[in-house]
């Protein structure tokens, strides 16, 4: 069924939202006044959109620190997240995928808060979010496998999920390795606002078309471009830790 | 002493969107429109203070 008022109405309130949160926050003399800019290691995201949406999710991480809330639920929570949102993709819910990924990235923010919040942030928790970061990222590449499987955006998707995993593991080689490794446009913030974004965008195109195939086509620009991007980045990363290590 | 600040503007954005794709990708008119009242409720509350 279409629906194409509340389509509307979705796209003008997101719109909105956007501009009045951010309208502040893009403005070139804040960014560089209040957060430093952009610099190698912030994604195309910049440093002053990652600082206004830690701000912006501060009171949900004090809250859920005032409940007795550890950091280890919330990442089993994100896993969890990452799980349906793969299943929603395989489903054709679209949509709700997409909202379930930002779901998961935002998590994963606010394990890392209630972490420092609780003087629990160490080696230990570092290493099974991150472990916890990929199986769940493997997991929503299957569902949009699974979505995408009948056309050539499958090789587009199963090109991201190797950047995606590149981009990772070019940055934890590096480290192994004593190496600093954490430039590049495409990290794992801005696969998730992309892909996210994507996904809800082409839902709403659809409702507002009344398509009745859907062909998904702002979601498969989407994972053109994270292919694109991830991969770069992850031969970005490469070519940092061969020069250091020259 | 500084009051603690709510989390109600994150929740009602998540709550909003969260209906709209009920709606949009399964028709549950009833318990999306139920979500979306919900998150309007929370961002309407954040916008009081």
């Amino acid at each position: 069924m279409c629906h194409r008022w509340l389509a509307a109405g979705v796209t003008v309130l997101v719109g909105v939202l956007l501009v009045r949160e951010l309208a502040p926050v893009l403005r070139p003399d804040a960014a560089v006044e209040q957060q430093g800019g952009r610099d190698a290691t912030t994604g195309f995201l910049g440093r002053a959109v990652r600082a206004w949406f830690r701000h912006r999710i501060e009171p949900l991480v004090d809250t859920l620190h005032a409940a007795g809330v550890g950091p280890n639920a919330v990442t089993a929570v994100q896993l969890v997240t990452s799980a349906v949102c793969a299943l929603a993709y395989a489903s054709g819910w679209i949509f709700t995928a997409g909202w379930l990924l930002l779901a998961s990235g935002t998590l994963d923010v606010v394990d890392g808060g209630l972490a420092r919040r609780g003087g629990a942030a160490g080696p230990r928790g570092a290493f099974m979010d991150s472990v916890a970061d990929r199986y769940g990222e493997c997991a929503i590449f299957f569902g949009l496998a699974i979505l995408l499987r009948d056309g050539w955006a499958l090789w587009a998707v199963l090109a991201a999920f190797v950047g995606a995993f590149m981009v990772s593991y070019t940055r934890a080689r590096a480290e192994g390795l004593g190496i600093e490794c954490r430039i590049g446009l495409m990290q794992r913030p801005e696969r998730y606002v992309i892909l996210g974004g994507g996904s809800m965008a082409s839902a709403l195109a659809r409702h507002l078309t009344c398509e009745t195939v859907p062909a998904h086509r702002i979601l498969v620009a989407a994972i053109v471009v994270v292919a694109v991007l991830a991969n770069v980045t992850a031969l970005q990363r490469t070519a940092h830790a061969a020069e250091r290590l020259s | 002493m500084e009051r603690r600040r709510r989390p109600f503007g994150v929740l009602g954005v998540f709550l909003v969107l969260l209906g709209a794709g009920l709606v949009l990708d399964a028709d549950r008119t009833w318990a999306g429109g139920g979500l979306m009242l919900a998150g309007a409720a929370c961002l309407a509350k954040e916008r009081q203070g």
